[in-house]
């Protein structure tokens, strides 16, 4: 370990997990570089038309995260880079980056898009990587509308004037900007960093491998990520399902589950997401085309995650979604029609053969092929199946020091679980790094901020975005028109308003006119509102007083078939945002103090780990547990299903968390309430030794899921009959050992209506369990009588080896469970083999039950203390289920351990590690920013009728000492539901205030002022 | 030089066969000699009774032509895995240590197998060079059978599931090679001697698929799946048959072999080698053939058209 800490981080990878590894860090006081092999980040998920199991948008949620990756100052995007090698140890690395050139300068390209229009190709001809080889484009293009950075690329390998020398380069003329360059070179260059996160992804499988299902060779198979294209409105056919032999909307869709994966020709693991993809598309292509008739094709259902079961629920009782268990061993094309014909068994065992017009292939993951050549190159391990090496119980550290590894790059995975794992490696960059927080990071200085006074003197910027906007919009006339309105006291063209040089001439304006409002009329604010009100700050405006219109994606763009009407409706635009800015007021933001502690309740697993984390990270952490002693949980597992030491684990981390100097343990301890909000917690706890009140800044909540104790096959009336943690807890020979000749496992004991969900770990314990009876007794026999095998990821290599060990797998129906009965002091087990159709009867020595896990009781109380939500099972809900998962939508308060949802135990310490790592980001700062755009309560209106109070997503809104309603700013988020919903209209949300808004709603209808 | 393994068949009633073979491969230039006291690889036979005794079988033609020092070029499909399956189980020391002893001869099965489809495949240019124009516009469904490319556990000398080994080598010879999806479908081998029913279903079903996607002809590297097919045609009394020949008869016919030659008499359905109509929808392959790593669908290797160079838009 070096003595030198460097504050700055290389994160490889621009998908999800690098993105959320890097805002991580950025926002906790670290720069970092985030490299990119492609030309854009956002990965596989930007690939994606949405996502399980909420069915959202994935571009919708991911997008936001661009940007804020895009502008965050803290972080620089390197795209078409790739790490040549790296030397050094942890804390000072030094990084070696290869960089291709892209031959536009991103600083001076905006993405309107002349130069692929004008590219000699005139018809886009190669295969499109983001459409997965379904679309098309031409050597010049723009990697997807949403592109962070937002810039086009050329590529030399199908560019006619790199191959042949010879072209009369349109593109180059084309662009107004002079923004293409084609003596760009190669760069290699050295970046001095403290770590290293790799989150490199993976790759799909190789259909064409498979090659009995004809992919490559018949027009209608197509693979899930096609699929996803199809689908997406942003895909090759904007949305539409259709077939690709003759472009015809298809009726019947097959999925065929497991390409690839479970194979022992191919990849043996599970590739954990592709039943619930394909339950995805086939719901998404329903809503698509009603017509659509989907058929999945499976082996075992693995819908093991939260809100997975729904989602099958739903797709079969409400989509009409079929799902046949029959894996599929060839696919037939028909030679006239080029529908595909598929045999199979159905539920009786008859053979049948049906035609389909579209089969999509559900492929798996594999290591990213670049992923493992960034492995050799910087020394990581491989695990067997390829992907990098990691101990089940530090899911995030790669065999190098300093170096960490995230997302699928471990192993396949879910985005939720990459989040986590994103998230749990910037955690641990962040204790590696701790001392050199904020070293490399700046901070900006603005001068004093001028107050307005007086009338609205209004600044308004017409821009022409080249010929964007002005070759549709006659933005001279908006202008003209706009120097007419009422409060404007400037108004003019300009070329390109987000230029450096405009910048600078806009501050020169507000200097001279005295502007105290300004309004930018040009493109989309996602890009560059930010950028512009930074602009205004800098010359001394507040940067509320700052409205922006998109007279270029709302207008220019879209209605560049109709100019004359385009420039009416850019001025209407203009004239809206002008009423808006006179209503403007300046917002101001506080710092709050923040108490650089945290609270941690629960302390099992999860609880210690989080625990360990923060303080690792110099952060005071107070561990709450009310039970007499930590980890009670873990007692009684002797390994983790990889083969952990469980013990082992539990004992260090006892010893860890009681000597660290940072952690304060509570035991025997409630919480009596908490109070207070992001940053300055108030909490008093009830321990043995009476009251104590603590100061905290942030609360993780980390409390485990247990065991449920069954009431069914005779548990409790038969001592042979035992839970799985039960049957570890057994003595194994000698006194009081019993016979287990024959052992007989039931899996989801307890799975009813009111308890329907996967407990996710049952299949793996009993695997992991069988396995090890095995080991000290070979001539037991083993029978596992289950409804789905949840052995997914590498889970599936103990399923496997169970079978080759003779462990008998009976496959049940859900509406037939077993039937346990003892006969003559014998244990006899009935169960109907689903696959047999047969009824089997064992004598069995021990039956075990897989009874599933229940979140703790306690999160009632925890979820009124902290006021926020539990859902129907008693898990709690957290901010968003797949981008923020170890979040509560109320600011500074986390969550991981079995209390957000069951995991095995390198989940949950990957989890206690994310939320340990999400809370260090608060406390790392030690100021919050209060204000801005949220909403304030006018005491005067307000009837405390609760509304507001109720509605609130964020549990900002408190009843005062004054019995009326009032918005802790630093909790608010600005969303507005309070202020539409107050019956007394007492709420107004800043910059979005009803005169404001309103204002523009009456100019609009207004009489035109005609130029 | 090589040593040719026949098999039973290729003597008997797949003589045109190993006549086209000889007939090839002399004109060709490609010098092959018949193996020595050659004898039955054991086939189905063999495997489904005994393990040691469907390794000798072939072993004991392994060793005559390790001790020749010659390679092997092996052309039906039977006889191909089964040398190849023998070969591989005498890695095992054990067993080449029983194996031998069965025997009674020192055995070594370090001997180069070359199935006849991969010896025609580099002579590609050479037939293409050579070839008349006698099978132009003739539209082939090239069929390899279920065994010659998926021998377990064994390396594939073409794709496993979709070869073109012999879509190419009917390309090289001038005819049209087209896409269909029974190709290494299951003929009944040996079904139609024990249980003609399920023989003629299996490869009627074949047939009927080479016809629907527009075939003139069949062709096969495989005695037994040529026999069955051709069988199965003139047991059902089919009018418009579906000629099946085998691929040395046909590359043959494209280098100026005659009919006598090539024994193309000897086909049980009637043999009409003329091209039909394109009145069915055929789904002839573009050339070049699809490639690893191109689009999605069958319509690959599509060239970027020419660029407009000059006068582009301003």
């Amino acid at each position: 370990m070096s003595a030198i800490k460097h504050g700055s981080v290389a994160v490889v990878g621009g998908g999800i997990g690098g993105i959320q590894a890097a805002l991580d860090l950025a926002d906790s006081g670290f720069y970092v570089y985030l490299i990119e092999e492609g030309p854009a980040i956002g990965g596989r998920m930007a690939q994606l038309d949405k996502t399980f199991p909420t069915n959202d948008c994935a571009m919708c949620m991911l997008s936001p995260k661009l940007v804020e990756v895009g502008r965050h100052p803290n972080v620089q995007i390197l795209t078409l880079a790739s790490v040549e090698s790296l030397d050094g140890q942890p804390g000072n690395f030094q990084i070696t980056i290869r960089q291709r050139p892209r031959y536009v300068d991103i600083t001076r390209c905006i993405a309107c898009g002349r130069c692929i229009a004008s590219c000699v190709y005139q018809e886009p001809k190669f295969p499109s990587e983001f459409d997965v080889g379904l679309g098309k484009r031409k050597p010049v293009y723009i990697p997807f509308p949403q592109a962070v950075p937002l810039a086009a690329v050329v590529d030399p390998q199908t560019c006619i004037f790199f191959k042949s020398g010879r072209c009369p380069q349109n593109c180059l003329k084309a662009c107004e900007r002079q923004a293409l360059d084609f003596t760009q070179t190669e760069r290699i260059f050295t970046l001095e960093v403290g770590a290293v996160v790799l989150a490199p992804g993976f790759d799909p499988s190789d259909a064409r491998v498979v090659g009995e299902y004809g992919f490559g060779r018949y027009a209608n198979v197509l693979t899930g990520p096609q699929f996803e294209r199809l689908l997406s409105a942003s895909g090759p056919t904007g949305g539409k399902v259709v077939r690709p032999s003759n472009g015809q909307a298809p009726k019947k869709i097959a999925f065929i589950q497991c390409v690839g994966s479970r194979d022992l020709r191919h990849q043996s693991y599970c590739s954990a997401v592709c039943c619930m993809y394909a339950t995805k598309e086939a719901i998404v292509a329903k809503e698509h085309d009603h017509q659509i008739e989907p058929t999945i094709f499976y082996i075992d259902l693995r819908a093991y995650g939260k809100g997975f079961e729904n989602l099958v629920k739903r797709a079969k009782e409400e989509h009409g979604v079929r799902y046949i268990r029959s894996m599929v061993s060839q696919v037939t094309e028909i030679p006239e029609t080029k529908n595909l014909l598929i045999r199979y068994r159905d539920e009786s065992g008859a053979l049948r053969e049906e035609e389909f017009d579209l089969v999509v292939l559900a492929v798996g993951m594999r290591p990213s092929a670049k992923g493992q050549e960034l492995a050799r190159k910087l020394g990581i391990e491989l695990n067997e199946h390829g992907f990098a090496k990691t101990s089940p119980i530090n899911p995030v550290l790669s065999t190098r020091a300093g170096v960490f590894v995230t997302g699928a790059f471990t192993g396949p995975k879910d985005i939720p679980e990459t989040v986590i794992q994103a998230s749990a490696a910037a955690a641990a960059v962040q204790a590696l790094l701790a001392q050199a927080r904020g070293t490399r990071t700046q901070a900006k200085h603005y001068p004093e901020e001028a107050v307005p006074d007086g009338a609205p003197r209004i600044g308004v910027f017409v821009c022409h975005c080249g010929s964007n906007i002005a070759g549709v919009v006659d933005v001279k006339a908006v202008a003209e028109y706009a120097k007419k309105l009422p409060g404007v006291v400037h108004a003019e063209n300009v070329l390109y308003t987000c230029s450096q040089d405009n910048l600078k001439h806009m501050k020169e304006v507000i200097r001279e006119k005295k502007l105290n409002r300004v309004v930018v009329a040009s493109c989309t604010p996602r890009n560059l509102a930010a950028l512009f009100q930074d602009t205004i700050r800098e010359a001394g405006l507040n940067k509320f007083l700052f409205e922006m219109v998109n007279i270029r994606e709302q207008c220019s763009w879209v209605h560049s078939d109709q100019p004359e009407r385009a420039t009416e409706k850019a001025k209407d635009l203009v004239r809206m945002g002008v009423a808006k800015a006179r209503q403007l007021k300046p917002l101001s933001v506080q710092s709050v103090k923040i108490a650089p502690a945290a609270l941690v309740i629960g302390g099992g697993l999860s609880g210690m780990v989080a625990a360990l984390t923060l303080a690792e990270n110099g952060f005071e952490t107070h561990l709450v547990e009310r039970r007499a002693e930590l980890g009670a949980e873990l007692q009684g597992i002797s390994r983790t299903p990889e083969g952990e030491d469980v013990q082992r684990l539990r004992t260090r981390l006892l010893d860890a968390v009681h000597t660290h100097p940072k952690i304060r343990v509570y035991t025997n301890t409630t919480v009596r309430e908490i109070s207070g909000f992001v940053g300055n917690f108030s909490t008093v706890l009830d321990g043995p030794d009476g009251q104590e009140r603590i100061q905290h800044g942030v609360v993780i909540v980390a409390t485990e899921a247990y065991e449920q104790k069954p009431s069914a096959y005779l548990y409790g009336e038969d001592p042979r009959v035992l839970t799985q943690r039960e049957l570890l807890r057994q003595p194994l020979a000698g006194e009081g050992a019993q016979s287990r000749r024959s052992l007989v496992m039931i899996q989801c004991v307890g799975r009813d209506e009111k308890r329907p969900y996967c407990s996710r770990i049952c299949c793996g314990e009993a695997l992991k369990n069988a396995l090890a009876l095995l080991e000290q007794d070979p001539s037991c026999r083993i029978y596992v009588l289950y409804r789905e095998m949840i052995s997914y990821g590498f889970l599936e290599d103990l399923y496997r080896q169970a079978r080759e060990r003779g462990v008998i797998f009976i496959r049940y129906d859900e509406q037939r469970p077993p039937v346990v009965q003892r006969v003559n002091d014998q244990l006899s087990v009935t169960v109907r083999d689903a696959r047999l159709r047969q009824e089997v009867s064992i004598q069995a020595d021990l039956v075990v039950l897989s009874t599933g896990v229940v979140p703790d009781p306690y999160n009632e109380e925890l979820s009124r203390l902290l006021k926020v939500p539990l859902d129907a099972h008693g898990f709690f809900v957290e901010a968003h289920i797949k981008l923020r998962p170890v979040d509560f939508a109320s600011s500074g308060i986390f969550l991981c351990g079995g209390s957000h949802a069951p995991g095995t135990i390198s989940e949950l310490i990957a989890k206690a590690q994310a939320a340990a790592g999400r809370a260090a980001i608060v406390l790392a700062k030690k100021e919050l920013e209060a204000g801005g755009i949220v909403a304030t309560v006018d005491q005067e209106k307000c009837t405390a009728c609760l509304t507001c109070l109720r509605e609130c997503p964020f549990g900002a809104v408190f009843i005062n000492a004054h019995g009326l309603a009032e918005i802790e700013a630093v909790k608010c988020q600005g969303c507005g539901i309070c202020a539409a919903d107050c019956p007394a209209k007492a709420i107004q949300l800043g910059q979005f205030e009803d005169a404001q808004e309103l204002s523009m709603i009456e100019e609009l209808f207004r009489e035109r002022v005609s130029v | 030089m090589m040593r040719f393994y026949p098999g039973c068949t290729l003597s008997s009633s797949a003589r045109p066969y190993g006549r086209s073979i000889f007939w090839v491969c002399e004109r060709l230039g490609i010098e092959i000699k018949e193996l020595p006291d050659w004898t039955c690889c054991g086939a189905t036979s063999a495997h489904a009774l005994n393990r040691d005794l469907a390794y000798a079988l072939p072993a004991r033609n392994l060793a005559i032509a390790h001790e020749l020092g010659d390679d092997l070029v092996v052309a039906c499909s039977a006889c191909y895995s089964r040398l190849k399956i023998a070969q591989r189980a005498l890695e095992n020391p054990q067993t080449r240590e029983r194996v031998a002893r069965v025997l009674g001869r020192p055995l070594d099965g370090r001997v180069q197998i070359n199935n006849i489809l991969e010896v025609l495949g580099a002579q590609m240019a050479r037939i293409q060079k050579e070839k008349s124009k006698a099978l132009e516009g003739l539209k082939v469904a090239c069929y390899y059978g279920c065994l010659a490319t998926r021998i377990p556990r064994i390396i594939s000398f073409d794709d496993r599931e979709n070869p073109t080994m012999m879509e190419r080598l009917v390309s090289a010879a001038g005819a049209t090679p087209i896409e269909w999806p029974a190709k290494t479908s299951c003929c009944g081998a040996s079904f139609s001697v024990i249980h003609e029913a399920i023989a003629l279903k299996m490869s009627s079903q074949i047939v009927e698929m080479a016809r629907r996607a527009g075939a003139d002809v069949l062709v096969t590297s495989c005695p037994f799946c040529q026999y069955n097919l051709d069988w199965a045609q003139w047991q059902l009394k089919q009018s418009h048959a579906v000629p099946v020949l085998f691929i040395t008869q046909l590359v043959g016919l494209a280098l100026g072999g005659s009919e006598r030659e090539l024994m193309l008499g000897a086909h049980l359905a009637d043999l009409d080698l003329t091209p039909r109509p394109p009145s069915q929808a055929p789904s002839p392959l573009c050339s070049p053939l699809p490639q690893r790593g191109e689009g999605m669908g069958v319509r690959v290797g599509e060239r970027p058209s020419p660029c407009r160079g000059g006068a582009g838009e301003g």
